[in-house]
Formats: C-alpha cells, structure tokens, sequence
C-alpha cells in the first residue's frame, strides 16, 4: 500500500531492486557459482585483517608540505636549550668568578667550571657543579627553623641510606662562615636515593645549614664522590662568597642576632618601610606587591610581579579546619590529599606569634574558572586562632611565586592583627 | 563461501556483537573515570582489538565490531530479507543503521578537531589539534609565508623505547633522526635527583610523566638529529612547550625545527573582536561568554557572534565557543577565546540517518498498526453479521 498506483515508478524499482536481490541471493547461496562473490568478500576480510597492520618504515620521505604564515619568529642558531625551553631568563650560564645575582638580592661567586642553572620554585639558587649534570648544588630557604638541623641533618642522612645521628654527632659537626653568621657544614657519604627512589652507590653530599628564628638556609651539594672531593674547596669557597644584596651582611648579622629585642622580617627589598594598616591588619607590603582592590571574601588583596596574586581570607571558628583547606588547595592544583603525617611534616613558618604550616604545591591550577592554568605554584598558610582563622595563598606562574617566596615568608612575618 | 554467507547474515552474528558493543561501551565508560576520555575512546572505540599490556590482542574494538555489524547489516538486513512491500520499513531502518555507521567511519578517517585561541584583535587561518603532534621544518627567512616540511603524528607517536625514524626531502639539505617520543614529559636541567628518559643534551634532560586523565593536558617530547651530507650531527630536545623552535644552520642556511600541536589550515581567516563574559552575581564563575569575530575571506569581512549552542558552520567546518582563559581567581582581563573547532565532511549525516530511521520506523509499526485495525475491523464486522 505504501508503493501503490500513485507512484508507479517508485514502484517499478522496488520490483527491479527485489528481482536482482533475489538473483544476488540466489547467486550468491549457490555453492557452484559462489566463486562470483567471494573476491569482494575476501577483500572486505582482508581490509578488516590488514587496516590496523601498516607500519611505516624507518627511513621516509618528507611528502607533506604547506605554506604557513604563523610560525615563530625567534628561532636563532645558538641558542641554548634552557634558553628555548624559556628556564633560563638570565640568559647563557655566567662566567667564571663573575660576581652575580638571584633576583637582586642573592650574591655570590660561581666556582670555575660550575653553571648556573634556572631556579625553581623551591631553589633560591640552583648550579651545576663542575658542569657535571650528575651533581647539584642548590641554595634554599623555609620559613622559621625549617624543622630543626636534627630533623634536616637526618632527613639528608636518609637520603645518603644513613641511620639517624646521635645527639653527640650532631654537636660535633663543624661550622663554616655562611651569610656572614655560623652555619653547620654536613659531610655524607653512602648511596643517594633520589625523587625517582632509584638508589646510586658512591655519592656524597655536602650541605650547610644556618638557622635564624625567621627562616633557615640550605645549601646543598649532591654528586658523586670523586666529583664531590674534586669541587669540595669550591663548594667552601661558594659559601663564603654568598650574601644577599648590597645590606647582605648587614641583614645576615640582624637576624643572628635576635636578643636586640627588634622585631626584624628576613632580608627583604621592603624590609624596614613602614607598615601599612587594612581591615584589621597591619604588615609591612613587600617589593613589587600591590594592593588588588576589595575582592569578596577576601580581606587582603595583593597583585604579585605579572601573574600572580596573593590574599588573605578571614573565616570565623576553624574555617573548615587546617587540614580540609590545605588538601583543598592540594586539589585545586590536582595532587593528592596529603596525609596527616604529611601535613605535620609540612615546614613551619611564624605567623601572629605562632607557627604555621607552609605549603607549596605544584601543578596545573584549577579556580573557579575551572580551566587550569598550566606550570602554577600555590603556597598557602592556614592558621586557626580559636575563633576564627586565618588563610594566606599566593598563587601565579611557577618561576613568579618561587621569586616571591622569601616575600611571602616576609610578609607573614610582618603581618599583625588590629584591635 | 555458503557457510561465510549464512555467518555475516546471521542474527547471532549480530546478537554477538551487539552485545560486544554493550560491553565496549560498558567498560569503556569505567575505563574514562581512570583514564580520561582521550584514552577510552583510543582503546575501546578507535582500535581493531584491545590489548594486553604484553601486546596480545583479547577482545575486538570498536572498529572491528562496527565493520563487522556493518557488514551483517548489509548481508543480513538487506541481501537476505525479502524485499517486499511488508519489509520496506525494516529496510530503511537498517538503511539508516548502516548510513549512521558510515557516517562514524567517514568521521573516524576524515575528520579534523582542534581549537583556535585568539586574544582580542588577534587573527588566525588555522586551528590546532587538541592531540596530535607534527614536526614543522622550514627555512629561517622574513618572509611572511614560509613553506614548511610537515612530519605527521603518525610518524612520530610510534618511536618509542629508543626507536628511530630518519626523514629525509629532496630539497632538505640534511636528514632528519627522531626517536624516543614520549607523551608526557617535562623538560629539565639533568640533575642528580632524577633519571632522564634518553640522552640529556645541553644539560637538559626529558623527565618521563605519567599521562594525564585530559590528554590535552599532555606535553610530548622528542629526541631530533640532524645529520648533514658530511655526517655532521646535531642534536637536540624537541619539547611540545620549548617557547623558541629549535635553529640548525646546514650548508650555509638556517632552518628551524620544531614539534608542535598538529595545526590545520582554515578556508577564511577569523578575528576576534571583542569576548564578552559575564559573571553570576556576586562571583567570579562564568554564567556566559560570547565571542563577536569577523571571518575574513580575501577581501569579504563578514561581522559573526559566536555564543554557547550557536556555533558558526562555514566552509566545511564548525566553530564552537569553549572556554576562554586566564582562569586565574581575581584576574580582570585581557582574556583569550577559545573556540572549538571541528572539520567533518559527515557532520550532519547522523542527524539525517536518524530522520531515514524514524521514517523506516514509522513505516513498519504503521504499517503494523493498520493491519491491526483492519483486522480489528473485519473481526467487529464479523461478529456484527453474526449477531444480526
């Protein structure tokens, strides 16, 4: 009834189309002629076997081409790999002895035959000694004792597969000049167990630590033992040529020497300016910050170098609790929650005459937004105080917030609550 | 060739892989919790067999059973059923499964997917593959139009574990080595805490990462040599996120190289004009964001507001408004576009076999429901003369 008289021709190639279905079927069912069928049958069969077989070989020609009017202008021959891998802003490693700076406060001499290599977020300073890419040298900073040189000296001695020093080990390490104060050197031999966990016989370290009751400096050599032995002169020599800016030692002096009564932040660009008073806090604003405007939520509001920003946000009671904020911004950079055992281990920084945990992590940054940022850092700082509570966080670009680091810590330091 | 025939029609052929497909399906969608989308569809639906991590093929993938559901609907639901009147909806109806199933491979061989990422004023004739890879090679000039030689993700996704591929053109001067592509890594100095994957050039190494749930997410790496007619080496680290490509000089010319997200040439050239978004009260999350563009063709400027649901079908492709960025909290603009960008030659067909299913449909249970009726009719007209 649905092909009827009203369209006959519809009609007629339905009859068609079924007669030669018929034949087709016939044909095809009839094992004497099936001969007829089977070359489109075999080839079907053959593309399914076939069409996920093919490999191109090893030597191919290049057939594709295209005319683009987008490609990237700054390709130069010479060009080194940090430099195209946008590490290295500094330009080629430094010369010889040449008197250098981090971030225009971190002066030292770089020993014959060691590079400079781009710092990252937790490495002040970050060299390759006697250009061997098996050693590192590293200098680094945490806020408050950084855990203590027991937990440190310990943590190091773990990674060479040491057992844990004595109380009278720990007293007879010696002392080296560093910033201009005393700081315990470290001496390591055994197998050093790296971020991969791999474990590499015959290495050594080498490592200083100088402690103020504002933040705790590292210095750390790692390498194997020959090389270890070979650059052990420079790496002492590398310690004492460290200061920081023009005032180093003159700051260096200020936080060793605690008793004076004053109240003094880490060496900091805005160390001394005077201090600035906003809803109910005051705290010294370091270099390069900026106040951001009123943001809701928010009490602080700082806009950090390019990228970054950093605030503080006020909640009554606990906030939601330390450890629900830390591994809420452990989240947003897509890690792992951390485990309470983590979040104790986590280092300490002073805050409002008490000690906070510090996190940084590092990721991919998801806000509220909900797309991520790529190569982020965040350091954030919870601190509960009874009826309310305190979290601070700064969160840009890798590379900004590791410049900002000491600032952060300095601006922790400085912060005070307004009655 | 009888038995072969009476297998690919058969119902328990297709019972067979329909519920191969239930169970691709169920398992596939398990898989993306852990693996993300880009990774599921990879292994499950883009794939002749699934694998063993030893390599050992145990279960068929998407490709094969939709070839082989193809074929049992053409061998079964059209060579074998009897073309009649009475069978015309089915008909249609596997007409339509089969034309849907097409229109799967016709996208699975011959489309192009990506994004186009424009601040505002920023202007672009090509659009970039969310995951596939290409080497670009050209000569360093001030051109404005340079022609590059391109080595396709194909070529370059299977040279892992130390494996080498050399490409060589007639008007290259040197041969070109790559090895060791890996689909995740982070370039870094080589350093005593970490093993790099492959040689460490320059003091940069390749730190191996797992992938990433959102393949997007990914950055690749790769090993490149160049090797001129006197055997001269050099080498280097190609990285997906390097911000300078890589500048060799051979006989006397300098050319550049580097590896790149897969750009696609677009018909006409879009200039983004103005992006717009605006917040809910009181936040800071996107309750909508439009995109005001001007597509570009020779001297034809077309003003086009690209928006959520209203996407822009021209010239053989579709731009989607999809994100925008920096996400960065507090941050107040300049913000970047990002739209969607998809070439599919059967982009409306699964719209149009539906619209021949729901007539097949329409046909078999109409024509059911109308034997019913007439049934029904000649029973009442029975029982009437019946009683009468």
């Amino acid at each position: 009834m649905f092909f009827g008289s009203g369209d006959a021709r519809i009609a007629d190639l339905w009859v068609l189309n079924n007669r030669a279905m018929r034949a087709f079927r016939t044909k095809f069912t009839s094992a004497s002629v099936g001969s007829g069928i089977s070359p489109a049958v075999l080839a079907l069969l053959s593309l399914l076997v076939c069409a996920g077989c093919g490999h191109p070989g090893r030597d191919v020609e290049i057939t594709q081409r295209r005319i683009s009017s987008n490609i990237p202008r700054n390709a130069r021959v010479g060009m080194s790999t940090a430099e195209r891998f946008g590490q290295s802003p500094m330009g080629a490693p430094r010369q010889q002895m040449e008197s250098t700076a981090v971030d225009d406060s971190l002066h030292f001499e770089l020993p014959k035959g060691w590079k400079e290599l781009a710092p990252t977020s937790m490495r002040l300073l970050n060299l390759q000694p006697a250009g061997n890419a098996d050693a590192s040298c590293y200098v680094s900073v945490l806020g408050g004792d950084g855990g203590g040189l027991a937990a440190n000296l310990n943590r190091w001695r773990k990674q060479m597969g040491l057992e844990p020093a004595t109380e009278e080990e720990l007293a007879a390490l010696p002392k080296v000049n560093l910033f201009g104060g005393e700081a315990t050197l470290i001496e390591l031999r055994g197998s050093f167990a790296g971020m991969d966990g791999s474990a590499q016989s015959g290495w050594g370290l080498l490592g200083a630590v100088a402690s103020t009751p504002q933040a705790t400096l590292f210095v750390k050599m790692t390498a194997p033992v020959e090389i270890l032995e070979q650059e052990h002169d420079a790496f002492l020599d590398f310690l004492d040529s460290l200061q920081f800016g023009q005032h180093g030692e003159h700051q260096h002096q200020a936080q060793a020497a605690p008793d004076n009564g004053e109240e003094s932040a880490p060496a900091m660009d805005g160390a001394g300016a005077e201090k600035i008073t906003q809803n109910g806090y005051r705290f010294q604003l370091p270099a390069g910050w900026t106040d951001a405007g009123p943001k809701t939520m928010r009490t602080l509001n700082f806009r950090v170098g390019k990228e970054t920003e950093c605030y503080l946000v006020v909640l009554s009671g606990d906030g939601g609790g330390t450890a629900a904020n830390l591994n809420r911004w452990q989240a947003q950079m897509g890690l792992e929650p951390l485990s309470e055992e983590e979040i104790a281990a986590l280092p300490r920084v002073p805050m409002l005459h008490k000690q906070a945990p510090l996190l940084l992590a590092e990721g991919d940054y998801v806000g509220m937004g909900g797309t991520p940022s790529m190569d982020m850092a965040l350091l954030g700082v919870a601190l509960e105080l009874g009826d309310h509570a305190l979290f601070l966080k700064m969160v840009g670009p890798d590379k900004e917030v590791a410049s900002q680091r000491t600032a952060f810590i300095s601006f922790l330091a400085s912060l005070e609550e307004v009655q | 060739m009888q038995k072969l025939y009476r297998l690919f029609a058969s119902y328990g052929l297709a019972c067979v892989l329909l519920l191969c497909l239930f169970a691709l399906t169920l398992f596939g969608t398990l898989y993306q919790v852990d693996h993300g989308l880009y990774a599921a569809k990879q292994r499950f639906f883009n794939s002749w067999f699934l694998h063993t991590d030893s390599g050992l093929p145990f279960f068929p993938g998407g490709i094969l059973v939709m070839s082989l559901l193809t074929i049992n609907l053409i061998v079964g639901g059209l060579m074998r059923i009897q073309w009649r009147k009475r069978n015309a909806g089915v008909l249609i109806i596997h007409l339509g499964i089969i034309f849907m199933l097409i229109s799967g491979l016709v996208k699975f061989v011959n489309s192009e997917e990506g994004h186009l990422t424009l601040y505002e004023g920023q202007q672009s004739d090509q659009f970039i593959s969310y995951h596939l890879y290409e080497v670009s090679i050209w000569e360093i000039s001030q051109a404005s139009q340079v022609p590059q030689w391109i080595i396709p993700d194909e070529l370059l996704s299977d040279l892992a574990h130390g494996k080498k591929r050399s490409f060589h053109a007639k008007d290259l001067p040197f041969t070109l080595v790559l090895s060791d592509f890996l689909v995740n890594c982070k370039a870094l100095p080589k350093g005593p805490n970490w093993q790099a994957e492959g040689e460490v050039i320059d003091g940069y190494g390749f730190l191996k990462l797992p992938p990433e749930k959102e393949n997007e997410m990914n950055v690749a790496g790769l090993h490149a040599e160049v090797i001129d007619a006197n055997g001269h080496v050099q080498k280097a680290l190609l990285w997906a996120r390097q911000q300078a490509p890589w500048a060799v000089e051979v006989d006397g010319h300098r050319f550049a190289i580097e590896l790149a997200h897969t750009a696609y040439p677009m018909p006409y050239t879009i200039r983004l004009d103005k992006f717009t978004k605006d917040d809910h009260p009181g936040t800071m999350m996107a309750k909508a964001y439009k995109s005001q563009v001007t597509r570009i063709h020779g001297s034809d400027e077309k003003p086009i507001l690209i928006q959520m649901n209203e996407p822009l079908r021209e010239g053989g492709l579709v731009l989607f408004q999809a994100s925008y960025g920096p996400s960065t909290p507090g941050y107040q603009g300049p913000f970047f576009s990002v739209f969607s960008v998809v070439r599919n030659p059967s982009d409306k067909w699964p719209e149009y076999s539906l619209w021949v299913i729901t007539f097949g449909l329409v046909l078999a249970f109409g024509r059911t429901l109308l034997n019913f009726i007439r049934r029904q009719n000649q029973r009442r007209s029975k029982a009437a003369g019946e009683q009468a």
